[in-house]
């Protein structure tokens, strides 16, 4: 479906280069569950912007279901974040001056007409209809990322990227945010996950491993966990 | 602070674009300021110099002439203390093949107005030839030695031109009451001793022109009425007389001009840098928090942050002191074509320094207030308030939802944003209602200016030719130029006007006929059974309709006291009138002083007649008259010029405050799949609404600023009209929604470059 193959990404300031990413290869399966893990630094959130089309590599190519996105137009990646993926932010992005059902809608209406119907579908997946009439600032942490996590949703993406979805949450709210994006992976979708947390790993399909810009290990999981059941420590 | 001092910096370099309209606020203000300052105060010096080194008379009485008796009189009142008595004549003489008008006079006593040679020597008062004024000659390529042939009598005199001379109560010298501005190459005027005149011209002293020096212009007019009875013409004060009255009041049109400019640029220097400061202060949230966390207290933070405005408004009134000759000089120069003065040199008072330092003073206190927002709290307050969501409000739009639901969630997105950013939105507003003002009142006191022309050469005064008699021409004559060229009789005679009349004003009696056409406020034409006054006089006397006043007509020791039937609305030249049959019925004789006619082409019969003084026509009235707009065009453009500007800086300045507001949200749409297009259309959306707001109460508004503004160009002779062409307003309108719409392109290539990785990157 979405496949990197020998991903380079290098960064020059000056004099001084960075190999964020080196030669790395790898695919993203539909309705799995896709951990990518790393600590700081490692480049995972790079990877996770080459994915989506925010960046491109310097050398190697990016493809969706064959199809080369990283030798695409501008207009062309524009098209492919909005049809093809779903993005899920560390800090939410939410638009402060739209209610919560209008940062939804706003998505939504992207693929088509029946934005308001698809509204009311993922808040209520995400159990905020109650609070659809109101702005981000009147909302919690965790709702403005269940927010964050409808508004991927609400256009129905073919790969949900989630960068550190629950960086800025307390354990108990991510375990909320974790179980929604599981339950978010069906046969047409991706859900990728970006996270230094190892204890995600368990609820898994699969665990890609990187370490200073190289890919360590790929791990899959014929068994990936329910969020209930990992010890959260 | 060092290290403070040093952030501060880095911060003015990094965000250097939202400074810039700061900078160019408290730049154009000291600009404006200073630079008007030197060309109106340097005109005012030289002016004041020149009038004290000449001895400059206060008043000066025309008349047919008065006896060495009668000037004893004059010189024995109390308010009078110099006299100095002269004989003018008014000859022509044929240059280059043209007619041209040449007035001579006797130099006098030379201790009141005096003379003065333009290579700053004395004039021989007993010189043989003649001394010629300077702008007169140059234009006719005359120098020093040439002869010059005049007429007078229908005799000619050959005279040596022995020096060439600048006259004080000239300055502004247009040679005829029938022009406005300069007619150098036609008019000209001359200094012979008394004996030339006596012996070439055959004329004795006359004492036709009296030069005073007296405390009181009202108290003598009366005194002297009584010594020379009916022959007294007319007493021109220094207010009165356009050939000083025109120079001091265009000092005062240009001071007026640099208050008035300064101020709105002041005033918009603290609202950008009230706005700067606080988007800055958002921006730099963290920052703040960090060093309050290090220790630092707010008032050192709040001190820091108005330094801002110090250095920043600072370098801009630095900036415009520095550049400020330059634009003294570029309005000097334009000045310089109108105006006949000894020297031109540009002076400036210590106000300017004053002005720059309240400049600075006002940026530093707007800055100081923006800094007030963090005042009182704790470091962990300061911290989350830079973490938390932007408080959103709904907007009073929403109460109607069938209107707010078709809005497009991008635009709804907007509209909260602007109306959540009241000051910035004013701010909006203001850039685009000032600049329009700005734009309009470029084009429109131009505009004004043209129309006074136009109603006043074409409508008020509809002939072709206008031939002026001689003050002694025959009735048979007149009737003969009458017939001849089916024209029609006024009479100009100077009066006074009592109660408060300050000065002798023109009071044209008209015959039969339609080619004096100015009409009533009411739109009611003159008619018999009253005196009609121009709105300028009457407002400057505080004469209203049906008021009784009293003229003292020229050439009589008559009081006539009449009834105002009317207010005269015209722009040019202000004066009093009324008809022949009420003119007869007070008693008074119709002698006309010009025929006017509509026939272009005059008769030589009537041309050579020897009642004929001089033939005007309405087309070089009118030409001469647009020289004086043509001569203040520099200043209407420097208007528009700087209106654009305005409109361009602050919302370019507005954009780019919200730009890096907004870059979050922003990158946000553009991953979640909006196209760069589709972004640019709401900035677009939003720019224009704002545009299309400060259109609406920018159009009133401009026409009430141009109000006020042309009346800063009135004088006691001429009175301005707001007038706006609809072309103008059409233009002025097109080159704001350019202006503003042209901030549309920044966004456009800044959201090119706007890096969504970065800019959705969390706050930490």
């Amino acid at each position: 479906m979405l496949s990197l193959k020998n991903v380079s990404k290098i960064y020059q300031n000056g004099s001084e280069v960075t190999h964020a990413l080196n030669d790395v290869s790898f695919d993203i399966e539909p309705n799995k569950v896709t951990v990518i893990l790393g600590p700081s630094g490692s480049g995972k959130s790079t990877t996770l912007n080459i994915l989506g089309g925010m960046d491109r590599p310097t050398s190697g190519t990016v493809s969706y279901n064959g199809n080369l996105i990283n030798t695409e137009s501008d207009g062309q990646l524009t098209n492919y974040r909005r049809d093809i993926v779903g993005f899920v932010f560390q800090f939410y992005n939410l638009i402060s001056n739209l209610t919560v059902s209008e940062n939804v809608a706003i998505s939504a209406q992207l693929k088509g007409n029946k934005y308001q119907k698809m509204t009311e579908k993922y808040l209520d997946k995400v159990g905020l209809s109650k609070r659809k009439n109101n702005f981000p600032d009147q909302l919690s942490g965790g709702e403005m990322q269940r927010v964050s996590i409808a508004r991927a949703l609400a256009k129905s993406p073919k790969v949900l990227l989630c960068d550190e979805p629950t960086g800025a949450l307390d354990t108990e709210t991510s375990q909320r945010v974790f179980k929604i994006l599981k339950s978010s992976k069906n046969q047409d979708t991706a859900v990728v996950i970006v996270t230094h947390n190892p204890l995600v790993a368990p609820i898994a399909d699969r665990v890609i491993h990187i370490k200073d810009g190289h890919l360590d290990k790929i791990i899959n999981n014929p068994s990936p966990l329910e969020v209930e059941e990992v010890d959260w420590g | 602070m060092n290290f403070l001092f040093k952030k501060l910096i880095r911060t003015v370099f990094k965000n250097w674009t939202q400074f810039f309209s700061v900078f160019l606020m408290a730049f154009l203000s000291i600009l404006f300021y200073t630079g008007l300052e030197g060309t109106w105060n340097g005109m005012k010096q030289n002016i004041n110099q020149y009038s004290v080194q000449t001895q400059l008379a206060t008043a000066t009485l025309q008349s047919t002439g008065i006896s060495e008796n009668e000037l004893n009189q004059i010189r024995k009142l109390p308010d009078v203390s110099k006299v100095s008595a002269k004989t003018e004549i008014n000859t022509t003489t044929n240059l280059n093949g043209s007619k041209r008008y040449l007035t001579i006079d006797t130099p006098g006593t030379q201790q009141l107005s005096k003379t003065m040679q333009t290579n700053g020597h004395k004039i021989d008062v007993n010189h043989e030839g003649i001394y010629l004024n300077q702008k007169f000659a140059n234009k006719n390529g005359l120098k020093k030695g040439n002869n010059i042939t005049v007429k007078f009598n229908n005799q000619l005199v050959k005279l040596k031109i022995v020096g060439m001379v600048n006259s004080p109560d000239k300055m502004y010298y247009t040679g005829s009451n029938d022009f406005i501005s300069p007619q150098e190459q036609n008019y000209g005027y001359g200094f012979v001793s008394e004996k030339t005149l006596a012996d070439q011209f055959k004329v004795p002293m006359i004492n036709n022109m009296i030069d005073l020096k007296d405390s009181d212009n009202t108290k003598i007019e009366s005194q002297i009425r009584k010594i020379i009875g009916n022959k007294y013409i007319a007493l021109q004060t220094q207010k009165s007389n356009i050939g000083i009255s025109t120079a001091v009041d265009r000092v005062g049109q240009i001071r007026n001009l640099s208050i008035l400019f300064s101020i709105i640029f002041i005033l918009l220097a603290v609202l950008a840098m009230y706005t700067t400061i606080r988007k800055i202060i958002d921006q730099q949230q963290k920052d703040m928090a960090t060093l309050q966390s290090l220790g630092y207290s707010n008032t050192t933070l709040s001190l820091y942050y108005s330094m801002y405005g110090a250095i920043v408004g600072g370098i801009g009134a630095v900036a415009g002191l520095l550049v400020a000759p330059v634009l003294s000089n570029f309005v000097m120069e334009s000045q310089k074509p109108m105006f006949s003065l000894p020297s031109w040199q540009i002076s400036y008072t210590k106000v300017p320094l004053y002005v720059a330092f309240s400049v600075i003073l006002i940026c530093t206190i707007s800055a100081l207030f923006a800094a007030q927002v963090n005042q009182g709290l704790t470091p962990a307050q300061a911290f989350r308030k830079g973490s938390i969501a932007k408080i959103s409000k709904r907007v009073s739009l929403e109460r109607l939802p069938n209107l707010w639901n078709k809005i497009p969630f991008g635009n709804r997105w907007s509209i909260r944003d602007n109306l959540g950013n009241k000051i910035q939105m004013l701010m909006g507003l203001i850039g685009v209602v000032g600049g329009l003002a700005l734009v309009m009142t470029g084009f429109g006191t131009k505009n004004s200016m043209d129309n006074q022309v136009n109603q006043t050469y074409g409508h008020e005064y509809s002939y072709a030719k206008k031939i002026n008699l001689t003050h002694d021409a025959s009735q048979s004559e007149i009737n003969r130029i009458v017939k001849k060229t089916n024209g029609e009789k006024i009479e100009v005679v100077y009066t006074s006007l009592q109660p408060k009349g300050q000065f002798d004003r023109p009071l044209t009696i008209l015959d039969s006929g339609s080619k004096v056409n100015v009409k009533t406020t009411n739109n009611e034409k003159i008619k018999d059974g009253g005196v009609y006054l121009d709105e300028g006089i009457a407002k400057a006397t505080k004469v209203k309709k049906n008021s009784i006043v009293t003229l003292s007509p020229s050439l009589s020791d008559r009081k006539l006291n009449l009834k105002v039937k009317g207010i005269i609305k015209s722009n040019a030249p202000q004066g009093i009138y009324m008809t022949r049959q009420t003119w007869n019925n007070e008693g008074m004789k119709f002698t006309p002083t010009s025929v006017l006619t509509i026939h272009n082409k005059i008769d030589a019969s009537v041309k050579d007649n020897s009642a004929v003084n001089q033939i005007v026509s309405l087309k070089e009235q009118k030409n001469n008259a647009k020289a004086m707009v043509n001569n203040l065009s520099s200043i209407f453009l420097m208007v528009q010029v700087f209106g654009i500007l305005l409109t361009i800086v602050i919302l370019y300045n507005l954009g780019s405050l919200s730009f890096t507001e907004r870059s979050r949200s922003y990158a946000t749409l553009e991953i979640l799949g909006f196209s760069r297009n589709q972004i640019r259309n709401l900035t677009i959306i939003e720019n224009l609404t704002i545009t299309a707001i400060g259109w609406i109460v920018g159009i009133p508004f401009g026409y009430w600023f141009l109000s006020r503004y042309v009346t800063t160009f009135n004088t006691s002779q001429i009175i301005y009209y707001p007038f706006l062409t609809k072309a103008s307003l059409i233009l002025s309108s097109l080159i704001v929604i350019a202006a503003s719409l042209s901030t549309v392109v920044m966004i456009g290539s800044r959201l090119k470059k706007l890096d969504m990785i970065s800019s959705t990157k969390g706050i930490e």
